[in-house]
Formats: C-alpha cells, structure tokens, sequence
C-alpha cells in the first residue's frame, strides 16, 4: 500500500524541481492557512482584522515543526520554500476567489487586463505577484526579501539570517524594492 | 538600463532617501549631472518610498481574509411572484442560488422558504427527473426534517423548490452554551431524522451545521434533505463540486469518498454526522486534509493531529472513539446505520458499553459492574463469549485510528551494535531486551515484546511504517558501544504520531553497574514519554543491584540462546545460565531464565517429570532471592498448572507475574490458555487478546489465538486465524502443524494432510504433525498409512519423550480401545498436553467413560471451573 506522500516529502521534491509536487502541495497549505484564519476568526471578535504575520508565522511553526527530521541546505532554502509557496497559495486562492465571483470562467489576469493603478486602491495578491516577479528580472534578491517579508511573515532580522545579509541592507532592500514595486503598481514602470 | 545602472541608481536612493527632502535635489543635482534618465529613476523611486507603508501587508491581509459578501440591503426581488408565492425578503444567497423568505398567495399564514436556482434545468428529461425526485423528497416527513412543500419552474425556466419555513438559529450557534448531554440529545434528534430518510432510501449529501436549524422550541430541523442529488445534473458523478478551483474549497463535512467523486451512500450521511458532532462538541473543525480531490493525497500534518487530538481529549474517551467511527475513513469501518450511532451515543448517555470501544471484555465487565452492582451470572459470560469469538478476536484487537491515542505505547527496536565485531551481537540484543524488560515494568506503558520488534532488526524501514505495524504511538531505536568494561548506549525516541523524534540521549556506564544503569536509560524514556513511574517503579529504578560482568555476560548469552529455541540453542541456554550461576550462585534472573528453558524443553524433548521438577526448583530459588521476578512467577504457574494440575496456584502466580510485568505477552498468553482449559474461556480471551496486543507480529501468539479457537469449538474462526499465520510465514512449523489440526475438527482430512505433510516437510522429526497425520489418514481409511506413523512415534519415543496425550489421538482415529491407557500414562507422566482434556472435541467420543471422568479429575479440571 502506498501512502500519500507528507508534505515534507513533497517539499523536497518540489525543491528539487518536481512541479507536480507543487501541485499537491498547494490546496495542502491553502487548507492550513485557510484553516488557520477561519480558526482566528472564530476564537471571537469576528470584525477584527487579521493578523497576517501571525498567521503565516502560525503556518511556518507547523511547516518547520514537520520538517525538523530533514536536514535542510540550509535554513534560507527552507524560508524561500515556505514563503514562495505561500505566495503561490495566495494568488491561486484569489484566482478562485475571481474566477468563482465571473462565474466559472477562470481566467488568470494579465497585466494588460488590470486596470491601471491609482493609490486610492488597493491592489490585489495577482498584481503584486506579477510586480514582484517583474521586480525579480531586475534584482532577485530584493525580490526575495520582500517574498520573505510579506508572504513569509519575517521580521528583518530573521530574513537577514537566513538570507545570509545584514539586517542594514535587508532594511535598504526592503525599502528601494518596496518603493519600485509601488511605483509599477501605480503604472510607472 | 544596466546592471551597472541599477548599481548606481540603488545607490543614490540610498543616500538621498537619508537626507531631508529639502536637501535631495541638490545632491542629485551633483550625482546625476546630465544623465537625466538616471535622475529621472531614482527621483520617481523617491516619490514611491512611503516609509511605514502597510500596502502589502495589506495586500496579503486582505486574500487570507475576504470581508464576508455584504448581504444586499434591499431585495430586488421582494414584491415579485414565484408560482403562488409571493417574495416578502432575501434570507440568504447560496452556491446554487438564492433562497427567499415568502408566503402563498392564497395562505398567508404560511411563510415558505423559496431556494430560486440560478441556472436553468436545461432539458426537458432533466425537469422531469427533477419533479420525480423533488415528489419524493415531499414525501419526507419528519419532525426534525423542514418539509419539501413544492416546486416547479419559473416562467424563465428556472427551477425553485419551496420549503418549510424554519425560524431558528443555526445549530453550534444553539448548542454553544448547552452543556454535552443536551448537545448530544439535540444531535441524537437529527440523527433520528436521517435514519428516517435512510429508511426510505433518501440521502442528505450535505450534513453541515448550516443546514441544521434550532426552533425557539429547542427543536433540531434538518434542512435541504436530498437537494444536493435533486440539484445534480444527471450522471453527475455524486453532487459535489469538483472544479479545480472549489478543489480549494472542500466542503468540512463532506466525507473522503465524496471529496473523491465516488458513489454516495448512507455511510456518506453517516460521516458528515460524525463531522458535525465533532464540531458540536469541540467547536472545531473536523481537519480533512487526508482526503483530497487530487489523486495525489497529502497526509494530514501532525500540526493538525495535534490539535484534532487536543480537542478531542477533552472528549469522555467513549464518546472520542464514536466519534471517530462515525469519521472512519472507510465507510466500512463506520457505523453501519445512523440507528447504530444513534444508539451507541444513547448507551453512553445512560452508561452502557459502547459499541465503538474497542471490545475489550474487561470493559464490557466493568461497564457492567458499574451500572448494576449484581453478581455477573454464567448466563452473561457465555454471552459475552459468544459476541467476542463471533466478532473475531483479530478484528478486536485491530487498530482503529486514535483510539490508542491515550494509550501509551512503545516499541524498542533492537539496539544497533556498534562495536563492529558481530560477536557482540548478543550484547547489542541483550541490551534491548533488557531495556524492554525495564520498561515492562512501568504501569501504563505498554511495550511490545521483543518478538515482534526483532523482526525490524537492521532493517531500514521507515520510523512510522513500523509504528504503525506495531500500533505503537513511540519508537525506541538507538546504538550500545561496548568497550571492555564500559559501555555506552544511544537512544533516540521517535514519535509515531506526530513524526518527528522527541527525544534523543545517550549513557556511559560501567557494566558492573549495569542493571542500575538499564533502569536509568529505561526512567529516563518513560519521562520522556511521560509516563508517570509509580513509587514500586521508581524504587526499581533507583536501587542500585550490581551484578558481576562475567556473569551478566554469560546471563545475555543464555537469554540469546533461548530466545531461538531450537533444542540445541535451549540445551546451550541452560549451560550458559549455570555457568552465569557458578559465577553469581545468588543470580535470580538467572534462575528465571533456567526456568524457561526447562519449561521450553518439557515434552518437546526432556519429559514433563524431568523438565518440569528441575524448572519448579528454578523458578522457587529465583523467587527466594528476588520476589519480583516476574518472570520466575510466570514459571511457576506454568508449572503449577501443566504439571502439577495446581491451577488455582498457578492462577495465583500469573496473577502476581502479570502484575510485576503487566508486558510480558507470553505470561498472557499462558494465563488465557489456562483459563480456557479450566474452562473460563472468556477471560481466556481476554487474555489472549492482552497478549496479542503486546506482540502483534508474533506467530506464536497468533497460533495461540487459533488454538483457542478450535478449543472453543470456533472452527471457522481457528481455520481463518491459522491460515493466516501459515499465509504470512510458509515456513513456520506450528503454523501449519496447527492448521492441520483444525481441519481434523470439521473433518476436512484432505486438507488436513495437505498442512500437516507441510510441517513434516519442515521438520520431519516433530511429532505433533505426525500423530495429527496419522489421525487424519486413520479417519481417510488409509490404515496403513496410519500404522506405518504410529510405529513411527513409538520407535521415536525410544530416543525421547512423546506425549501420550498424541499417541491417545492416533488411537482415537483408529477407533482403537488404547487411547485411555496412553492419556493414563500420559497422566502419570504428568504431561501438559492433558490441560486440553476437558475441552478438546477429538475426544469427545470417550466422554462418556468414567476413566475419562476420572482423568479429569485428576487433571484439576472438574473443579477448577468455580475459579
């Protein structure tokens, strides 16, 4: 008999390149997280607002307490793990959300379908997604502080250990790659 | 722009996003000079940098957690007509449509619930299918089920189901401030409608909360009965949503077959049941991760086994595992009616045994025992009886999810030798048995034999796998380093449950010290598993015996020997055990080893009078210098029994040796044998059962179990059991030797030869399969064949002892007058075979002779019944 594979496994293997292990790995975490905030809302206060960090900080005790058995290349490999899987499971989760409200017709927005963006309002996961790997073409590193940053749950600090940065220039990157990503979400570029 | 540009635009960010504002248009001034497309970058970068900005954070927020769809303040569709009905308001927007609160035109008394589908029925074979169902459906009636009043299409052509009007609050709602009793009777209620549709062959399809409505009255309402099938499309694979994108959006009371695709039945209904019962009584989600759309499964992390099993302790243990029957993955594990759920939880509420407790007869006692204070009567016990070898003792012991989440347990596997010198193996072996043995002793721990943990020796399985072969919740698995006269053992425990290890540590000592060091290694692993060590255990623990290393030496290799039991092994094993006792004559463990092995060797190969009086001394001198022994408590009533047909006394030193070492699968096992020979078969199975459970791969254990069977006159069961055994292991003599037997007792010879030729292939010198196969070629006819046997066993009884117990089996079959005179000469070698007399069939037919009468007699078990 052979047993679905865990998620530590899938997560090596997608680590390794398997994308099919990503595939089966995604609704996993979605259900977690999803879980995770239904559970927060329900503890009470209905109305108030999430906290996202604590969530996704939630969400990486239970990764990281799965994985505990595995030597990881190193910790860094397993936050960016962690994190781009989450960023996955977020913009596939608001795909949904939009292809469900047109009705079935799950289209995944472009950027030429997005309206262009005024400050007045807030752009969704899809487009900071497609920022942020726009963001990557010119400098993946900031790309990835900031995936840590705000998929990953991270405080500087920890993204400076595992990154291997100091928490100056995870400070600087944060802020020139938040200002670049601000500025394409506003259309300039 | 360049790499090199983004370099140099990074740069002046920096550096003017620290300056005043005021100051940043001169310093670009001097950095940028002409190159204004530079300027240009950085200055545009500047006008986004908001430092303290939440936009992403905000970004993110917002797609964990969408602000619920605003209910629409005004209904566009109030004042309109459907039908006869009027719409007087929107109640609630749904998946497939909308449901309006509205009465009929003609009875305004009556308020309806109008479900307006948003889709059109499509064809005209759809609509009919459609108003056939939807009939059905009407014909529901049932307090607890909101009535189907009507339907029909709009002039649009889009379908609408009218139902009764329930005005209440939503089930978890309700029940959150009830306390469990009034929960379970609200749940009891609704499950009282669900059987009643199930009568009727109708199923829900989608039991949730939410479709669960509390009237002012305190009255549960089921609402929507069948309209997940009404609302399928025909050839539809089973009413659920199976697009990718609703694959993220599984329903959390929708059973795993559902979430598949497959086939709905009642056992579909019967998890969502148990689904909503969890969440009713632990106000959490059921976590479904194991069941997922996609093929590729993923297991359910142990994050949320955790915290399902959290909130499941704070469950009554009974009322846990109903609820986990109900969420049994496989429908054939649960409840096979809603009845039966229904009424497991009505036995819990007037505390009656529960169905889905395991069937330990013990409990069933004790349950018993504390609802009615009466003597338990004969009458009940062979009831019991009957319920337990009916079942099928395999299926009882069986594990069912969670249920020994309490339960501590653990499997020590045979340590790894690391010295590099394979001929300290034994050291590495003796190392866990006695780690074993140290932990045996703990009360509340259950710990599995060696048997069956030896047989992942130097295997590389995986931690869980065996785990979950041994139905453990811990692991033990570690390495001994021995170096002269010291040594060192590394222990890693590994938690089967939540997968990962928990504890690791590793111990020096010298090996003079070496019992006092094994009871520090074993305290140590039941604080990690936290087990509470009783004062007796921690009083073990501490005392410090110290042993004489040649003689502890000397002492494993004899356990090693034993632990094979060949002849020669155990003929070596008593050597080793004397020569340990010429080193340390005040060594009761070595003592106790004795014991076994003379125990081992009685009737096999030394007779009973010899073997037995030598492991009576044994066991007497190992109890003289330590009490607590258990397993020279366990000797001595086995001797007491089988040999001296003692078995009150002997029921008195099991009883002591299963308190000592409430682990000791073997003391089990003895223990039911000889209350199914005295006649007390049902605590036998219990017994057998205990054993079973601490040594779940061992085939003696499960030959054992198939004995009892054919004993009690279970035949199918001991023909099923036996074959098992011989299924999994081709070359296990007893197996077959056994099987064999069993076929003798529903006369089914051929087959019978077949086994027992098997056994003889195996081992052509065992007598056993010999006079079992001289028996059945007697009953075939073939007298010669049977002849040519007997002559066989009689020439072997020259050279060493055969039970007369076999011999009076042969004769039997042949009809021949001698069986009485071998089982009187096998009485008056005292032979151990004699404690099935009263209760093995193959001698019915002498029953009636008062020498037989008198046998039993002689044997103890005319009286031994009352014990």
């Amino acid at each position: 008999m052979t047993r679905p594979p865990s998620v530590t496994r899938l997560l090596i293997e997608w680590s390794q390149g398997n994308h099919s292990a990503l595939d089966q790995l995604t609704p996993h975490v979605y259900r977690e997280l999803h879980a995770l905030a239904r559970r927060s809302l329900l503890r009470g206060r209905p109305n108030q607002t999430l906290q996202p960090t604590a969530l996704i900080n939630e969400l990486y005790l239970r990764l990281i307490e799965q994985t505990q058995t595995i030597e990881w290349e190193s910790r860094s490999h397993f936050f960016g793990i962690a994190a781009r899987l989450m960023r996955n499971v977020l913009v596939d989760y608001s795909r949904a959300q939009s292809a469900a409200k047109r009705g079935g017709a799950a289209v995944a927005v472009t950027i030429e379908q997005a309206e262009p963006l005024a400050f007045d309002r807030t752009p969704d996961v899809l487009e900071l997604d497609e920022a942020l790997s726009r963001l990557a073409e010119r400098d993946q590193r900031k790309a990835n502080v900031i995936e840590l940053r705000y998929f990953g749950g991270m405080s500087r600090e920890e993204i400076a250990g595992a990154l291997d940065l100091t928490v100056p220039t995870v400070k600087r990157d944060l802020r020139l790659g938040e200002a670049w990503l601000r500025r394409h979400l506003a259309g300039g570029g | 722009m360049e790499a090199s540009g983004w370099d140099r635009v990074e740069e002046l960010f920096h550096h003017a996003a620290d300056l005043a504002p005021a100051e940043r248009a001169a310093f670009l001034d001097r950095a940028c000079g002409r190159d204004a497309k530079l300027r240009r970058e950085v200055e545009s970068l500047l006008a986004t940098d908001i430092p303290h900005d939440r936009l992403f954070q905000e970004v993110i927020n917002r797609t964990i957690h969408r602000p619920p769809e605003e209910p629409e303040e005004t209904c566009s569709m109030t004042g309109q007509r459907i039908g006869p009905y009027a719409i007087t308001g929107l109640i609630g927007k749904g998946g497939m449509g909308d449901v309006y609160h509205a009465v009929r035109e003609d009875d305004f008394r009556m308020p309806v619930a109008i479900k307006l589908l948003r889709r059109g029925a499509g064809t005209e074979t759809a609509l009919r299918r459609f108003r056939t169902e939807r009939q059905i459906l009407a014909g529901l009636r049932h307090p607890n089920i909101a009535r189907l009043l009507d339907g029909g299409a709009t002039d649009a052509g889009l379908p609408y189901l009218v139902m009764e009007y329930v005005e209440g609050a939503p089930l978890l709602e309700y029940a959150a401030a009830l306390p469990v009793r009034e929960r379970l009777e609200l749940f009891r209620a609704v499950c009282s409608a669900v059987h009643y549709a199930h009568q009727r062959q109708i199923v829900h399809r989608d039991i949730k909360p939410a479709n669960i409505l509390v009237t002012a009255d305190g009255i549960p309402k089921l609402l929507d009965f069948g309209i997940a099938k009404l609302l399928d499309p025909p050839g539809g694979a089973g009413g659920t949503a199976t697009a990718t994108g609703a694959q993220l959006m599984t329903p959390d009371y929708a059973s795993p077959e559902q979430l598949r695709g497959e086939a709905v039945t009642v056992a579909t209904d019967i998890y969502s049941l148990g689904a909503v019962l969890y969440d009713l009584l632990t106000g959490q989600k059921v976590n479904r991760v194991t069941q997922t759309c996609s093929s590729g499964g993923v297991e359910e992390t142990d994050g949320e086994r955790r915290q399902r099993r959290r909130a499941a302790e704070h469950l009554d243990p009974d009322l846990d595992r109903i609820v986990l029957k109900a969420l049994h993955r496989a429908p054939e594990q649960r409840y096979a009616s809603v009845e039966e759920f229904s009424e497991d939880l009505r036995r819990l509420l007037e505390d009656l045994p529960v169905q889905a407790r395991r069937q330990s007869l013990l409990y069933l006692g004790r349950k018993f025992l504390r609802r009615n204070r009466l003597p338990v009567v004969a009458a009940t016990a062979i009831a019991l009886l009957s319920l337990a070898l009916g079942m099928g003792l395999r299926r009882l012991g069986a594990p069912v999810p969670g249920l020994d989440a309490n339960l501590r347990s653990i499997a020590v596997l045979p340590l790894e030798n690391l010295s590099g010198d394979p001929g300290q193996e034994y050291f590495a072996d003796g190392m866990t048995d006695a780690l074993i043995g140290e932990l045996a002793r703990i009360r509340g721990l259950r710990v599995i034999s060696r048997a069956s943990t030896v047989a992942y020796k130097g295997a590389r399985r995986r931690l869980p796998e065996i785990a979950h072969s041994l139905r453990v919740g811990t692991i033990a698995e570690g390495s001994v380093l021995r170096s002269g006269d010291r040594v060192r053992v590394a222990l890693r425990l590994f938690d089967a449950v939540g997968d990962r290890p928990v504890w690791s540590g590793s111990y020096e000592g010298e090996l003079r010290d070496v019992l006092a060091f094994q009871s520090r290694v074993a305290a140590a692993v039941a604080r990690e598993i936290r087990v509470t060590l009783t004062a007796t255990d921690r009083a073990r623990a501490s005392s410090d015996p110290r042993v004489n290393l040649d003689a502890y030496d000397t002492y494993l290799r004899g356990r090693q020997a034993l632990f094979r039991s060949t002849v020669e092994d155990i003929q070596r094993a008593i050597q080793l055990f004397q020569q340990a006792l010429g080193i340390e004559p005040n060594y009761a463990l070595a003592y106790s080893g004795l014991a076994q092995s003379y125990i081992t060797l009685s009737g096999m190969y030394l007779r009973p009078r010899e073997a037995m009086s030598k492991a009576k001394a044994a066991a007497a001198r190992a109890l003289e210098i330590d009490p607590g022994v258990a397993e020279a408590h366990f000797s001595m009533g086995v001797v007491q029994g089988w040999y001296e047909f003692q078995w009150e006394q002997a029921d008195r030193e099991f009883k002591r040796a299963i308190e000592l070492n409430p682990n000791d699968a073997m003391a089990h096992l003895w223990y039911g044998q000889s209350m199914i020979s005295t006649g007390r078969a049902m605590e036998g199975v219990e017994q057998m059962r205990i054993a079973h459970d601490l040594d779940p791969l061992s085939a003696f254990v499960e030959t054992g179990l198939g004995q009892m069977y054919f004993l009690s006159r279970q035949y199918p069961l001991a023909i099923q059991q036996l074959r098992s055994v011989t299924a999994s292991d081709d070359t296990f003599i007893e197996g077959h030797t056994w099987l064999g037997a069993a076929y003798l007792y529903t006369k089914q010879y051929a087959e019978a030869v077949g086994e027992l030729e098997r056994a003889r292939q195996l081992d052509p010198q065992q007598s056993q399969p010999m006079a079992y196969l001289a028996y059945a070629h007697a009953r075939l006819g073939a007298r010669q064949a049977a002849d040519r046997l007997l002559r066989q066993l009689k020439e072997l009884s020259h050279s060493r002892y055969i039970s007369g117990y076999l011999f009076a089996i042969v004769c039997v079959g042949m009809n021949s007058d001698d069986a009485i005179d071998w089982l009187e000469k096998a009485y008056a070698e005292r032979d151990d075979m004699l404690s099935w007399l009263k209760v093995d069939a193959l001698f019915d037919p002498l029953r009636g002779e008062p020498r037989f009468q008198q046998l039993i007699r002689q044997v103890g078990l005319d009286s031994a019944a009352h014990l």
